[in-house]
């Protein structure tokens, strides 16, 4: 049975005359990663502070359901259904049973790392007990053991990013929210970053995220949902997203002396959805890869060019994005045709 | 636990940060250990100047004088060079001395001071003190020339003493002769000119008739003694007893014997008339003369008369004369007498002010201590709460502190008591320092000093909390602080007395927690004052912790409700519009027109590298057009973001986007 953590009906926010989330409704299931995408001012970052009331719905409301732990240990696994509240009433202990990791780094940089581990823990109301215990187990599990004891304006950006989490995680919540938790970091320290969230989420914690880094959250996240323009546009698994939202595959190839444009006329009648030169390589984007591919060689030969490089692109995240966006752009500009054609018709 | 830990981080925060640290640890400290310092033993090594059109030996005195006071003096050839000197802030007095300056003058001399009127404090300390220098020289001449004046006097007062025993003399011999010629007078008066000389011829007639007379005695007697005769022979012859006989015997020869006598003299008495005669002829011729000689006598006393009277008028005169004199010598004596026992120093400085205190400090740092200990708390409780509130607010951790567990109120507590405990601590080690340099007990009245120390710090603290709240960044709240404690102090006795204020002012004292707090503290250090006679002070005070804390609790609030509203992620695209949307030339992507950073960054993002090459093109790795820097640059003249759009690479420019949009949404966020 599929339990819910969140409930999120008809959820509508405006600031002023500008509506910034717009009849959003969905479920966050217990123990998912759930990826929330979007491009800037989509409404990402209201969503989630919404989900934990720092931000009312002008219409709309959420529900949680706080699930704890049977014993207070990290690693066990949440069983117990307590409560279900309604975040806009801002219960208090409706923070014990989130962790938020805003995009900005939140903890004491004049504390060490355990001293602001120890300092969150007492203030999210855990016992002394299980705060040395989640502790520990945070240390290890956010591989800051080692600098537990260097102030937190002395760590990397990445250190700081995983203290962020810890100290998220002290008290144990049974919700994680992760506000674009790799923003500003390097590949390296985004693969720690996701490495973790993983590591959390196998112990039982439901993890609601956003990012920018769509391939990343691909491999991921269990769910994604899209928002665009302060509306839901679509929730599922991202292998679902793709199958819905990119049919077309992308060809990469590398000739010498990639004289393209010799041979790019006779590629005509392909089924090819675009064609360009990047660099030294020749882009072709296509809804029948293999056939595609069997074309290309044969005019390559044909005009005597030698193949360095081929590759084939499958379709990921960041096409599906680019989809769902550019279809709104193609809805527009259909539409505008018509009414020109309509016009000239007239 | 929530509790240990809240105060440990406060604590922890404060004490890491070097700048609160040195403020907390130092900051009080320092200003116990410079006033103290100042306070006590303290020097002067003031510059002032000095200008004399000649440099008298007088002048050279008060200059020495003025140099072993620790000042350090310039002299000056004009007076202008002098007060330029002061403009210049080179030295802080001059002073300008007469023409031919001598102390000793016997008329006044004027010394002018030119001094800084802005420097105040200053120079009320500079006139008091070279005042007092030249005051103490002005005395001195002073006493030179009244203990000169009273050495005349006392001359004087010799003389007129001689003066006076003369003049005494002088009225008794004038009384002893007034009395003489009285005496002159009256003798004079007494005298009778007018002899009635009897008539001698008469006398001659009278003396002429003695001899009648004394023919007629000798026949009286003659005839008496013949009758005795009778009678006795008669006895004789009837009586003849013989002791009778014998004293008739006797009785008769008595009397025929002096029968015989009376013959004889009677034979005598012409002779002598005779002789009487001629005595008296003689005295007439005599008395004649001395009628004459007392005639002329007469007429000389009339004169002597009317000189004697004119003498008496004189001394009469003279008698008033010599009581005025002497009543004027009297009370010359008595003026004398008043002044005696009088020295120089009594007529030249009559009054001698003594100050005594009331309390017993014995140095300007005990009477200042209350107020001195009552600045440091109100400037620590400033800004250690002020500063702790903005820590809170403004630290990175913000965000996750308040969306702990916590309650708000637990927020205000905890900041209150870290607060509380950093004043506490610094009290007892200001006491303990300023006891020691006092080296006098401070903690006479301690309970009661105590508790208004404590009110105070948890007034000032309140009030720190309140402007921590409603300031944004911890500059604002350190200036905030300061002024408000600046204020607080201008209006209060220790920069000016409140009496020298107006009206105004002084109402406004009575809400100034410095100055009520300062007066009772003061009262209960030095006049060790009881419980019972501050108590309705420190009610009013409670009233005003209980009236502070409900602020706190509001202006708490107020923020907390504004903390998320701030967040990023809420933009309000209006308010962002307007700031963006200008009367610009719009960026054309895929026949897209792109008017604002917004609509930029929603383009970017659904661009394909294509799509992207055909406005950022690069040529051997190097950027050579780059449309999108360009009209950032140039249409919406944001110069720092167009820097960061110079790239080629489509990931990097979104993230300088939405960093801008960002930052750009929290700023808006905030104004509103």
């Amino acid at each position: 049975m599929v339990e819910e953590i969140f409930s999120i009906k008809s959820v509508s926010k405006n600031f002023g005359n500008n509506k910034v989330l717009d009849n959003v409704s969905f479920d966050v299931r217990k123990g998912e990663i759930i990826g929330i995408i979007g491009s800037s001012g989509a409404g990402k970052t209201t969503l989630l502070n919404m989900l934990v009331g720092f931000v009312k719905p002008s219409r709309g409301k959420i529900l949680f359901s706080a699930y704890k732990r049977s014993t207070k240990d990290v690693n066990k696994h949440f069983k117990e259904l307590k409560k279900t509240y309604n975040v806009t009433d801002k219960p208090l202990s409706l923070n014990k049973s989130y962790g938020f990791a805003a995009q900005t780094p939140s903890f004491y940089d004049s504390l060490t790392i355990k001293e602001n581990l120890e300092f969150f823990g007492n203030m999210y109301g855990v016992g002394e007990k299980s705060i040395k215990t989640n502790i520990e187990i945070l240390l290890k599990l956010m591989s800051l053991n080692p600098s537990k004891h260097v102030l937190g304006r002395n760590l990397s950006g990445g250190m700081k990013r995983r203290l962020d989490i810890a100290c998220s995680m002290v008290h144990n919540p049974s919700v994680l929210i992760l506000d674009e938790p790799t923003a500003d970091l390097d590949p390296v320290l985004r693969n720690q970053i996701w490495e973790i969230v993983k590591r959390i989420n196998i112990r039982g914690t439901t993890i609601i995220l956003s990012s920018h880094h769509l391939t990343e959250l691909d491999v991921l996240c269990d769910r994604i949902a899209i928002i665009k323009h302060g509306k839901l546009v679509d929730l599922d698994s991202p292998e679902r997203l793709k199958l819905k939202y990119s049919k077309v595959q992308e060809l990469m190839i590398e000739s010498y002396p990639g004289e393209y444009k010799k041979f790019i006329p006779s590629l005509k009648g392909q089924n090819i959805t675009e064609i360009f030169q990047e660099g030294t390589y020749l882009t072709i984007r296509t809804g029948e890869p293999e056939k595609v591919i069997k074309e290309v060689i044969k005019n390559l030969e044909k005009h005597g060019e030698n193949l360095i490089d081929i590759k084939l692109n499958k379709p990921n995240l960041d096409d599906v994005f680019v989809e769902i966006y550019e279809q709104k752009r193609k809805q527009e500009l259909s539409l505008e045709h018509k009414f020109a054609k309509e016009e000239v018709k007239k | 636990m929530k509790f240990h830990s809240m105060i440990g981080k406060n604590l922890k925060l404060l004490f890491r940060s070097k700048e609160t640290a040195f403020m907390i640890i130092f900051g009080p400290l320092l200003i116990i250990l410079l006033v103290s310092a100042a306070y006590i033993g303290g020097s002067n090594n003031i510059a002032i100047g000095t200008y004399a059109p000649t440099y008298t030996s007088g002048v050279n005195k008060l200059i020495s004088s003025f140099e072993k006071k620790d000042y350090v003096v310039s002299t000056f050839n004009s007076q202008e060079e002098c007060v330029s000197k002061i403009r210049r802030g080179i030295i802080q007095a001059c002073i300008i001395f007469p023409d031919d300056f001598k102390p000793d003058a016997s008329e006044s001399q004027k010394i002018i001071f030119k001094v800084d009127t802005s420097r105040m404090n200053f120079v009320y300390m500079l006139i008091q003190d070279i005042g007092s220098e030249l005051n103490i020289q002005s005395t001195d001449i002073s006493q030179d020339l009244t203990a000169k004046i009273l050495v005349a006097l006392s001359s004087s007062k010799k003389v007129v003493d001689e003066q006076y025993e003369a003049a005494k003399r002088m009225d008794s011999s004038r009384q002893l002769a007034s009395e003489k010629l009285s005496s002159i007078n009256s003798t004079i008066n007494g005298v009778n000119f007018n002899i009635t000389i009897p008539d001698l011829k008469t006398l001659k007639g009278h003396i002429n008739g003695l001899d009648q007379i004394s023919l007629e005695i000798k026949k009286t007697g003659l005839s008496g003694i013949e009758e005795g005769l009778d009678t006795l022979y008669t006895i004789q012859d009837s009586v003849l007893e013989n002791d009778t006989e014998k004293l008739v015997d006797d009785a008769i020869g008595s009397l025929l014997n002096l029968t015989d006598v009376l013959e004889q003299d009677y034979l005598e008495v012409p002779k002598k008339i005779q002789e009487a005669n001629s005595i008296i002829e003689d005295s007439a011729v005599a008395v004649s003369k001395v009628n004459d000689k007392l005639l002329e006598i007469k007429d000389n006393n009339a004169l002597v008369e009317a000189n004697l009277k004119e003498a008496t008028i004189k001394l009469d005169s003279l008698k008033q004369d010599l009581t005025t004199l002497l009543g004027q010598l009297q009370y010359l004596e008595n003026q004398y007498d008043g002044i005696r026992g009088l020295d120089a120093e009594g007529v030249s400085k009559p009054i001698i002010t003594k100050i005594e205190p009331i309390n017993n400090a014995n140095s300007k740092l005990s009477f200042t201590f209350p107020y001195l200990m009552l600045l440091v708390i109100m400037f620590l409780g400033l800004m250690i709460s002020s500063s702790l509130v903005v820590m809170d607010k403004t630290t990175k951790a913000a965000f996750r502190l308040f969306t702990t567990a916590t309650r708000d109120e637990y927020f205000v507590a905890m900041s209150f008591i870290t607060t509380m405990l950093i004043l506490f601590i610094q009290t007892i080690v200001v006491l303990i320092i300023g006891g020691l340099f006092l080296q006098e007990t401070l903690f006479n009245n301690f309970g009661v000093s105590i508790t208004i120390l404590l009110i105070a710090m948890a007034i000032f603290s309140f009030i720190g909390m309140i402007i921590g709240y409603l300031t944004k960044t911890q500059e604002a709240s350190m200036i905030s602080s300061l002024t408000i404690g600046t204020i607080l102090l201008f209006i209060s006795n220790l920069v000016l007395p409140l009496e020298t204020m107006n009206k105004v002012v002084q109402g406004l004292t009575a809400y100034n927690p410095f100055v009520v707090l300062s007066e009772m503290l003061r009262q209960s250090m030095l006049f060790s004052m009881p419980l019972s006679g501050v108590y309705v002070k420190l009610g009013i005070m409670f009233l005003g912790i209980v009236i502070l804390l409900l602020v706190v609790l509001i202006v708490q609030k107020s923020f907390k409700s504004s903390f998320f509203k701030g967040k990023p992620g809420d933009l309000d695209a209006k308010a962002f519009a307007s700031v963006t949307d200008k009367d610009i030339k719009p960026l054309i992507i895929k026949n897209k027109e792109i008017k604002d950073v917004f609509g930029l960054l929603d383009s970017l993002d659904s661009l394909t590298r294509a799509d992207f090459h055909e406005l950022i093109k690069t040529k051997e790795k190097a950027v050579k057009i780059n449309s999108i820097y360009d009209w950032v640059l140039k249409e919406l003249g944001e110069k720092k973001l167009a820097k960061k759009l110079k790239t080629n690479s489509k990931e990097r420019m979104i993230l300088a986007l939405e960093k801008y949009v960002k930052k750009k949404t929290k700023k808006l966020s905030k104004k509103m």
